[in-house]
């Protein structure tokens, strides 16, 4: 049985990691205009970065449980009147 | 290529996106909503891909390489967030009916009229440079594909006529399909399904077209992206696109990662479509990935096509803005140029369709509403349906909007590069954040913080980006950018305080979110709340754990019925009231025909009806002319609550007690029962117990006595006599022992030697005792016990007690000519059953139950005198029970009785603790 809140909490991870990756003391380290495989360093790593992220993302989401404080609202005040 | 055919194909393509929104609103009236599909949801958030995605990127990327992509890393590092924040935003603005994004940071600080309307200053005035943006580059790339098959330059606004200008037909065709899709409802708190089914299919056109772009450009014009970018590398004028370069590249992509990050929340139309349009809160959980995943789609080919379009052409000769129309129009693809521009117009429109209703929805409820409300001349007050008049407000917001961004279009839009008319907008836009995302998480942010925080994020916004634009663009004098007002260096509009190293937009976000957010803690911590901000604040920070069901009732007085309902019809139309009134009071089981009082709890629920058609702010305006008394002060709410709390307290430790007594007395009344009882039968017991022991004892005494009076008694006699005494005395012993047993047994202090053994030879031993007496009374005896018997757990000794016991009462009472006795022993199930049964007279059935009681004796009718000590059966009875078995009788008078018991078997104990185990 996961802990409830544990997928919310992984998506907490991954934007900690791309806040972290995508930032400028970071980026130095691939800040060379040079070519790798035929495509400029820093973009093959920030679009690497930021594909992983997503499909971390796709598979962490598939996780995110709705616990009993986070049920939504009955659909009748979702709706409103008609 | 000719106008008509771009007329003709931007208007079909027009008509379209108009058949799909109408057909999508259709099915959401027959309740079959075509956007039920969450993918829906993440596309129609792509909205946030406008024409300065589609065209201004790829002009960023000739200028500066890497530094178009903070724009869309901040806003995949908000959705990584999106659970744990846009969720609850969503929630807080279903819970609240919460309709835009003034309405939401109103709602937050007391449904305050004054922040909302300032909210909409800001959005509007901010986002008009955004909305002519969209205009520019519409217009450009249309004039663009219009001088096909040659690649010009761009006409600069407002050089032709106003009537031959397309940016004014593009706006207002624009304005008019706002109006038709986003304003045909005036309950906004609806969804505007067929609009959000049109901004998606426009999110998948503009995908479509700009990959199509891309991949021709890089797989039909060049070989592949190495062969693209090893030609790019030859010249270091492009070959520099590939790194950042210099600090103030470093700063920048820092506060375009920040302004991005603020954007996608606090857009007017990112607000719309995200939260206000949402349907479903699980809806959210897609887009977390498929929204990051769209703008990792739009942004691949960026760099291709910036870096193809500068080794193709003059920079100078033609805008990198335009490369991606360019590009294909020099390689005289005409379709693919069609497609492209329609591209654009996709995500042009797309972005002033939401971004009008928008506004025109925040306009209309949080400035002019307020406004006409308060005017007594209008005569507002008395009139009878509104609805219309709220429509028309709404309409006529919009067109007003979109000629506004027409006018900022003509007299600021060539001064400037299309991501940075777009910068302009991020910045106003990110004003919203310190309030919107403190006031979600931190209850101590006050109206007055808000305030104060937003207008002094708003001024430095103006003073460093607005103005030096107008002056820029010739509308001011140049002198107080370059030399600051009146000469004063610090004040210098792009560098104030002398604070140098950024360009122009990082200069002013810095500045004015710093003081922004300053200002905001600053006021609110010196600061207090009113009870409606406290009350607000803590429904916005809690809303997880109150929910729906926890509405703050705090109307203290009461409105008659019929006044409440004309109110809320008068905004929301006749029907939809009396239906919302309706779908009330079969939902809390009241008939409302009969009441004429509305109560606070009614008064809320038609505050939350209005806050839906005109913003929480005018809504509490609206019901508090109609309800008598006011608002709850602040030391009332408390008062309230503590002593609700308190007297909820007391009773409940009162009910406590009560019951707590309940119980003790209860127990007590029972124990005293038992007690009585016990009493009773210990009185039986000793009148029984001495009556039996002097029978014996008068026998014994009165013998001896006889003896020793007469000292002559022939022998014969003498030794009668002493057998009497000898018998009665083992008699007695018996008793006194069989006495003992029973106390010990009954008080549980008799010591047992439980063992598995084969109960065979146990029952075989037990005949074999009683053998004597069956020889002498001449008794036939069948033995029916099989060998191989399962083996019993119990204490050997003790069962053979049993056995001889039910034996010799059998040798007792069988017949005294023809005595016959049957003993059984079978497994039977978990036990094993051994039966004793005799053919004599029988036991009444009266006399079955009590047989097993101490002292009660079945007499033979002949024979007076007992036979027992009438204390056997009930040992018997003790011994089997504490082996866990049962002992019972059968008997039909004068046919025998038979009395069986049955122990537990080895095997079945063992299986019950392994299953407990």
């Amino acid at each position: 049985m996961r802990r409830p809140g544990l997928g919310a909490e992984r998506l907490i991870g991954l934007f900690l990691i791309g806040a972290i990756g995508f930032s400028p003391p970071v980026l130095t380290l691939f800040n060379k205009a040079i070519l790798v495989a035929g495509i400029p360093l820093l973009y093959l790593y920030l679009f690497g970065l930021w594909v992983l992220l997503v499909a971390l993302a796709g598979i962490v989401v598939t996780q995110l449980v709705p616990t009993g404080e986070d049920k939504p609202p009955p659909p009748a005040n979702e709706e409103g009147p008609r | 290529m000719a106008g008509w055919v771009v007329i003709l194909a931007s208007l079909a393509y027009l008509s379209l996106l108009f058949a799909i929104a109408y057909y999508g609103d259709r099915r959401a009236d027959a309740g079959r909503s075509l956007i039920r599909n969450p993918a829906f949801y993440a596309l129609s958030i792509a909205v946030y891909c406008t024409s300065w995605t589609f065209y201004g990127s790829v002009g960023r990327a000739a200028e500066s390489g890497a530094e178009f992509l903070p724009i869309y890393l901040g806003p995949t590092l908000v959705f990584l967030l999106g659970w744990f924040m846009l969720r609850k935003m969503i929630r807080i603005s279903k819970v609240n009916r919460i309709t835009s994004i003034a309405d939401f940071v109103a709602a937050r600080y007391g449904k305050s009229q004054m922040l909302a309307g300032l909210v909409t200053v800001i959005a509007v005035v901010g986002i008009l440079p955004y909305i002519s943006l969209q205009l520019k580059a519409v217009s450009q790339s249309f004039s663009v594909l219009l001088a096909y098959p040659a690649v010009t330059q761009p006409n600069p606004a407002g050089s032709t006529l106003l009537l031959l200008d397309e940016a004014l037909w593009v706006a207002l065709l624009m304005a008019i399909f706002s109006i038709l899709f986003g304003t045909r409802h005036i309950d906004a708190a609806e969804h505007h399904q067929g609009m959000v089914a049109a901004i998606a299919f426009e999110s998948i056109v503009k995908l479509v077209a700009f990959l199509a772009v891309g991949l021709f450009v890089t797989f039909g014009i060049f070989g592949g992206f190495a062969d693209l970018f090893g030609k790019a590398a030859e010249s270091p004028a492009i070959a520099r696109l590939f790194a950042i370069s210099g600090a103030g590249g470093v700063s920048s992509w820092v506060m375009l990662t920040f302004l991005a990050m603020a954007a996608i929340v606090c857009l007017p139309r990112q607000f719309q479509v995200t939260v206000v349009e949402n349907l479903n809160e699980r809806d959210l959980k897609r887009a977390i990935w498929l929204f990051p995943a769209y703008l990792i789609a739009i942004n691949l080919f960026v760099l291709p096509i910036a870096v193809a379009g500068l080794l193709q052409f003059d920079k100078s000769a033609v805008a990198p803005d335009t490369f991606v129309l360019s590009l294909p129009i020099a390689e005289q693809q005409p379709w693919l140029a069609l497609l492209v521009f329609l591209g654009g117009l996709s995500a042009a429109t797309g972005m002033v369709i939401v971004e009008t209703i928008a506004l025109s929805t925040m306009v209309c409820n949080d400035l002019v509403m307020p406004v006409l409300l308060r005017s007594r001349w209008f005569g507002l007050a008395q009139r009878a349906d509104l609805t219309k008049t709220l429509l028309g407000i709404r309409r006529g917001t919009i067109i007003v909007i979109v000629l506004l961004g027409y006018l900022y279009y003509r007299l600021i839009g060539e001064t400037y590069a299309l991501v940075t008319i777009g910068l302009v907008s991020f910045v106003a836009a990110a004003q919203f954040a310190p309030a919107m995302v403190a006031g979600m998480f931190w209850k101590g942010g006050t109206r007055a913080g808000a305030f104060a925080g937003l207008l002094t994020g708003f001024a430095i916004w103006t003073y460093t980006l607005l103005l030096p634009s107008f002056a820029r663009s010739g509308w001011l004098p140049l002198d107080f950018v370059e030399q600051g007002p009146f000469g004063i260096e610090l004040l210098k509009p792009y560098a104030l305080f002398g604070l140098a190293g950024f360009d122009a937009i990082g200069h002013a976000t810095f500045w004015s979110i710093v003081a922004n957010i300053g200002v905001y803690v600053g006021v609110s911590l010196l600061t207090r709340q009113d009870a409606i901000e406290r009350i607000q604040a803590a429904q916005f920070v809690d809303v997880f754990r109150t929910g729906a069901a926890h509405e703050t009732v705090f109307w203290r007085g009461t409105a008659t019925l019929t006044e409440l309902r004309d109110l809320v019809a008068r905004f929301v139309g006749h029907e939809r009231a009396e239906q919302a009134f309706r779908d009330y009071a079969r939902a809390r089981g009241i008939n409302l025909e009969k009441a004429r009082e509305a109560d606070a709890d009614l008064i809320s629920f038609a505050e939350r009806v209005l806050a839906g058609a005109i913003g929480a702010a005018s809504a509490r305006v609206m019901v508090g002319s109609v309800a008598k008394g006011e608002m709850v002060g602040i030391e009332e709410v408390m008062r309230i609550l503590d002593e609700a709390s308190q007297i909820l307290q007391y009773s409940r430790q009162l009910e406590l007690k009560s019951q707590q007594l309940e119980a003790a007395t209860r127990e007590l009344r029972e124990a005293n029962l038992r007690l009585q009882e016990l009493d009773r039968l210990k009185d039986d017991f000793l009148s029984t117990v001495s009556h039996e022991l002097r029978t014996p004892l008068t026998s014994i005494r009165s013998f001896s006595e006889i003896l020793l009076d007469n000292p002559a008694l022939d022998k014969d006699q003498r030794g009668n006599f002493i057998g009497i005494i000898a018998r009665e005395a083992e008699r007695l012993t018996r008793l006194i022992n069989q006495l003992l047993d029973l106390a010990k047994l009954e008080a549980g202090r008799l010591e047992w030697q439980m063992s598995d053994f084969d109960p065979g030879p146990v029952v075989q031993d037990a005949v074999a005792a009683v053998q004597g007496l069956i020889v002498e009374k001449n008794i036939a005896l069948e033995s029916d016990v099989p060998p191989g018997l399962p083996f019993v757990r119990a204490d050997k000794d003790r069962l053979t007690q049993v056995v001889i016991n039910l034996l010799s009462n059998a040798v007792k009472f069988a017949e005294p000519a023809n005595g016959r006795i049957w003993v059984r022993a079978r497994a039977e199930g978990d036990y094993l059953e051994v039966s004793v049964r005799d053919n004599g007279p029988g036991i009444p059935r009266e006399w079955q139950d009590r047989i097993f009681e101490r002292f009660v004796q079945v007499k033979k009718r002949d024979d007076p005198k007992p036979q027992g000590t009438g204390l056997g059966l009930p040992i018997c009875k003790q011994i089997i029970e504490f082996f866990g078995g049962r002992i019972w009788v059968a008997s039909r008078p004068g046919h025998g009785a038979t009395f069986s018991f049955t122990v537990p078997l080895s095997r079945a104990i063992t299986r019950k603790l392994v299953a407990a185990a």
